[in-house]
């Protein structure tokens, strides 16, 4: 009985010191992202880089979520950017494949076949393709009416949720969430959610800037 | 014009004499029960989600992503097909018998094309699940390690050494051929499907 009792009671202490442990996390979370205005400091600090950044070059580490599945599919590669609006996604794992994103022309290159589309012809596909190029740059502007953004920040970093307004959009994606490193205000993270439970994230490491000097990454002819 | 549709006739002619049949050298050595152990598809349940790349080629247009296959507990299976950057295209759940849509994008959103997806995916999971059938089994003759099974409804299973190295479905322009290779231990690595009249062309390579 005494060793119930000693049991039980030890039990007690662990059950409070768990919920104690918990209550702190939440509140930490809580704490952790605070909402903020962008007019503030936000606007002028993006304007501010933007202005600085002629382009980007870094690797990617790309984890797709899907709940039915709970595991994350990895991707890896190269990402290059260069103003004004020529993004190339060269991936290296799990298999080599190119996207090129250079004003209105689209190249894909998967497995020694080489794909251009115009995106201009397909105004659905350039909207989806502006959105990407947006949230990978940061360069926000660049998104037309249709989106509510909340602006999030902590010590380190801010966070800008995007949230389509456009039943078009809300059909591929429900949200963005594009991460801003306050060092450089480049993006470190962006995750697409396509619902509440599934989502693609990108996380851009080893970031240079305005080492790009010519538009070689970006032919697509 | 006469000349032409001659030469036409000739190349129709010519393109059906050189799908010749998976029995051709074959005899008849019996009647065997074909089940799920037999043959158990390409997707190897020990290690959960299986990753595919898969090609699709119609006509002069191309297009890949990732396909990650499970079989779930359930004993259906999940499939999702995903591009190489993460959107989502489709994903199906596979019986036997039945294709459940869970979603799809909106421009493939269509019965032609769950019908399409379901015809050339099914073969590929095998016969688990499905009530054990007679077929007809023949040998090669030159070959005795070649064996081809025969299900009524003109489906053949070709077996090299008791792995599947083919499989057909259909006649004439109806025809779909599925071939295996590049085998690792059990499984097939990579996966080719054709059809006989339609300009589609699906690859499965396992990552």
């Amino acid at each position: 009985m005494n060793i119930l009792n000693l049991l039980w009671t030890d039990m007690k202490t662990l059950w409070l010191i768990l919920m104690g442990v918990f209550a702190m996390g939440g509140t930490i979370a809580a704490q952790e992202w605070q909402k903020v205005d962008p007019q503030q400091e936000f606007n002028r600090r993006l304007t501010e880089t933007a202005g600085k950044i002629q382009s980007i070059e870094c690797d990617f580490i790309q984890g797709k979520y899907l709940d039915v599945f709970a595991e994350k599919v990895i991707s890896k590669g190269k990402f290059y950017f260069r103003k004004a609006g020529k993004v190339c996604l060269a991936y290296t794992e799990p298999i080599d494949y190119l996207m090129v994103v250079n004003e209105d022309k689209l190249k894909i290159v998967s497995g020694g076949k080489t794909t251009v589309a115009d995106l201009g012809a397909n105004p659905s596909m350039e909207g989806m393709n502006t959105l990407l190029a947006a949230c990978m740059t940061g360069d926000l502007s660049l998104l037309g009416q249709g989106y509510r953004m909340e602006y999030f920040q902590r010590p380190d970093a801010y966070l800008v949720r995007i949230i389509p307004l456009n039943q078009g959009v809300k059909a591929y994606l429900s949200e963005m969430a594009v991460y801003f490193d306050k060092k450089d205000m480049a993006v470190s993270k962006l995750r697409l959610s396509e619902n509440a439970a599934d989502y693609t994230e990108y996380e851009f490491i080893n970031r240079k800037f305005n080492t790009l000097t010519d538009d070689s990454k970006f032919m697509v002819h | 014009m006469i000349r032409n549709l001659w030469f036409i006739s000739l190349l129709c002619w010519m393109g059906c004499c050189s799908c010749s049949s998976l029995r051709s050298g074959c005899r008849v050595v019996g009647e065997q029960q074909i089940s799920g152990e037999k043959w158990k598809g390409i997707v190897d349940s020990r290690t959960g989600v299986n990753k595919y790349n898969l090609t699709i080629d119609a006509g002069k247009k191309h297009f890949s992503g990732l396909l990650l296959v499970k079989r779930m507990e359930t004993g259906d299976f999940r499939m999702v097909f995903t591009t190489h950057f993460g959107m989502r295209v489709f994903d199906f759940g596979l019986t036997a018998d039945s294709l459940t849509v869970h979603y799809c994008i909106p421009p493939l959103n269509r019965e032609k094309i769950f019908r399409f997806f379901r015809h050339d995916f099914t073969p590929l999971f095998g016969l688990a699940g499905r009530e054990p059938q007679m077929a007809v089994v023949y040998r090669k003759k030159k070959d005795p390690a070649t064996e081809v099974w025969e299900l009524p409804g003109s489906v053949y299973y070709l077996f090299q050494h008791h792995r599947i190295r083919r499989i057909t479905a259909g006649r004439g322009w109806g025809k779909t051929n599925w071939t295996f290779g590049d085998y690792q231990g059990d499984w097939p690595s990579s996966v080719r499907i054709r059809h006989a009249c339609w300009p589609i062309r699906l690859k499965l390579e396992r990552l």
